[in-house]
């Protein structure tokens, strides 16, 4: 017994820590494919883990308070606790039933960390970032909370486990298929929570330099950057699990999460970025809409079969 | 040509001024300083609605400021000087704030760099000089080499960098 | 232990060295030369270097051209926001004794004495092929640990102190906060 436990301890921390490298070496591939979009030759894929390696080294610290410092803690924490709720390759770390419901609602949580740690610094700048940003949460919520319940009533449960195990079978078993509109809406929205373009707004670094971040440096920089990154996995692997019929071997997890990253990729460098009161009445009126109709079919259209 | 038929009527109507045609699109009229103002009312309601610049040339050897506004017209594309003088060492003049507004920032710079004071304007002050502790800079009788190793250090030739 | 490790550790130095950051803040007329080693055809994010507006996540601050005293002062506030180790680089020949300002009353003639600079390039204006030989000069102080213009200005800031209070006048710190009391609140 205790064998088993303390092998399923080292398991969880060393998927912990896969999934942060990962994260980073996300972060890079983003910055990489970007350059090659723009024609030239960009940094080498690991050069966020050197980024962050740097801003560990910087020697003075300087803090505005305990609220200040608490702000990086807690967006790491909630993207690594969001990070132990996912089967991944077989191994079920904390998996219960019930815990789609507090996964999508975990990945919310380094955003607002990083408001509530920008709102203790006195600059004027992160106090329109985060104004800007908080808008920019409630516009997501209304399409994001449809969709949630559009997959519950689609699979009829709520553990990630049996989502997984629905999705079997064949290709067309799978929830991008069975429920089109919930998969959308839920790629959109989740543009909106990563921070990218067209919702860059918050963070937007020609207009406010860097938004909430601006006070920020050295080691509070480098566990913002770690969440960022983590938080960019943990949404790439939430989607495959859910809509691209689950990760259950390495090779169709780096596959499929890197094909939802490459996706959020290609948008961010097309499109540019919307204001926010467009960002706003976009979100609740096109993808409330689709998500509205997704949740109609799930209804009436029949369920998990 | 529409600048002769242009000096033609500022001559009717005001006969004190001198008026000529310079060149096509150049027209230049010398008025005397109290009248200035009244001149400048009826250009601008002629069609010379944008003030381009104010400029102002330091003449030692005869004792006066000249002050000439350049202004433009849209409609006929004439480009036209209005000079005016003012003693050098009584450097006052009125604004012209209420006919072009935008001689607001053209006036304060005038004043930072030769000392000109304009009576009505709202805020003269330094914009681009910090501490300005001499005389207006572009005066002709300013000894720009001698404040700068003042300020500054000394200028060595043959070694060639400043020693402080 | 303090600055000894994180002076002469091997790897903390090459992180340093790959990922510099500059401050977006380009003084005078060198500050055109820079977009085109920014872009596609210079490209140097290929050495990690990414340009940021905030000034407190920065550690290159790259001057551009001739100085005025208004300018130094605002440099001078930028460079101590910056954190430890934090290096500059000094383009053209204005820094490096006025260039062809060398008479006019209202730029500051040689650069050094008011801030610590680490590599200077010569041109009027360089080229990017010469803003890259320099960029990847300060790399390789930076990997071998030599880069200590930092050091020099915590050390000697009595020196530096005195030449800037002697050009602007005592107290210019206090008179300059008191002209943005408008827009700081706590």
């Amino acid at each position: 017994m205790t064998l088993d436990v303390i092998v399923e301890i080292l398991a969880t921390v060393g998927m912990v820590f896969l999934l942060l490298i990962l994260g980073l070496i996300f972060m890079g591939i983003a910055r990489k494919v970007s350059a090659r979009i723009h024609r030239r030759i960009g940094p080498p894929l690991y050069q966020p883990i050197l980024d962050v390696i740097k801003l560990w080294s910087k020697i003075d610290p300087s803090s505005h308070g305990l609220t200040f410092d608490l702000g990086p803690l807690i967006a790491l924490g909630g993207a690594i606790t969001a990070a132990l709720l996912l089967p991944i390759m077989g191994l079920k770390l904390l998996s219960f039933s019930g815990d789609f419901i507090v996964l999508m609602y975990l990945m919310e949580l380094p955003a607002l960390g990083i408001m509530l740690g920008a709102a203790a610094s006195g600059n004027p700048f992160s106090a329109v970032g985060v104004y800007r940003g908080l808008i920019l949460f409630t516009g997501a919520q209304l399409p994001y909370a449809l969709a949630v319940m559009a997959v519950a009533a689609e699979y009829k449960t709520l553990s990630l486990t049996e989502i997984v195990a629905l999705q079997q079978g064949s290709i067309l078993n799978w929830g991008l298929f069975r429920n089109p509109f919930a998969a959308l809406v839920i790629a959109i929205i989740g543009l909106a929570l990563l921070d990218v373009q067209p919702f860059d707004i918050p963070s937007a670094p020609a207009e406010i330099s860097m938004g909430p971040m601006v006070e920020y440096g050295g080691k509070h920089l480098a566990l913002m950057l770690t969440a960022h990154g983590l938080e960019f996995v943990v949404f790439a692997t939430m989607y495959s699990i859910v809509f691209l019929g689950g990760v259950g071997d390495p090779i169709s997890f780096i596959v499929k999460t890197v094909f939802v990253a490459l996706l959020a990729i290609f948008i961010m460098n097309v499109y540019p970025r919307w204001r926010i009161e467009q960002a706003f009445s976009y979100l609740w009126k096109y993808p409330a809409a689709l998500a509205l109709l997704g949740l109609v079919k799930a209804v009436m259209l029949g369920g998990a079969m | 040509m529409i600048e002769k038929e242009l000096v033609r009527k500022i001559v009717e109507v005001f006969p004190y001024v001198e008026a000529k045609v310079k060149r096509v699109r150049r027209v230049e009229v010398k008025v005397s300083r109290e009248k200035l103002p009244e001149v400048a009312k009826y250009l601008r309601s002629i069609g010379f609605k944008h003030l381009s610049a104010i400029s102002c040339v330091d003449w030692p050897q005869h004792g006066i400021f000249e002050l000439v506004y350049h202004l433009w017209s849209y409609e006929n594309r004439v480009h036209l000087m209005l000079k005016t003088t003012i003693p050098r060492n009584k450097p006052k003049y009125v604004t012209m704030i209420n006919i072009w507004p935008n001689a607001f920032v053209y006036e304060r710079d005038i004043w930072e760099f030769f000392g000109i004071e304009f009576e009505g304007h709202p805020d003269l002050r330094h914009f681009i000089l910090d501490d300005w502790d001499d005389i207006p800079p572009l005066r002709k009788d300013f000894n720009h080499l001698e404040y700068v190793k003042r300020k500054y250090g000394v200028y060595d030739p043959e070694k060639e960098y400043y020693l402080r | 232990m303090g600055f000894q490790v994180l002076e002469t550790s091997k790897l903390l130095n090459y992180a340093r060295a790959r990922s510099l950051w500059i401050v977006t803040f380009c003084t005078g007329c060198g500050g055109v030369e820079l977009p085109p080693t920014a872009t596609a055809r210079f490209d140097f994010e290929r050495f990690g270097i990414i340009s940021t507006p905030s000034i407190r996540q920065a550690d290159l601050l790259l001057i551009t051209g001739y100085v005025t005293p208004k300018t130094l002062k605002r440099i001078i506030i930028v460079y101590e926001m910056m954190r430890n180790p934090k290096y500059i680089i000094a383009h053209g020949s204005c820094p490096v004794n006025a260039g062809i300002y060398w008479d006019s009353y209202n730029t500051v003639k040689k650069l050094d004495l008011y801030i610590p600079v680490d590599v200077w390039i010569a041109g009027c204006m360089p080229r990017p092929e010469a803003i890259l030989r320099a960029l990847v000069k300060l790399m390789k102080m930076v990997k071998e640990g030599k880069a200590l213009g930092w050091k020099r200005y915590l050390e000697n800031f009595e020196f530096y102190r005195k030449k800037q209070d002697r050009l602007f006048g005592k107290d210019w710190r206090k008179r300059e906060i008191e002209k943005l009391r408008f827009y700081i609140h706590d």
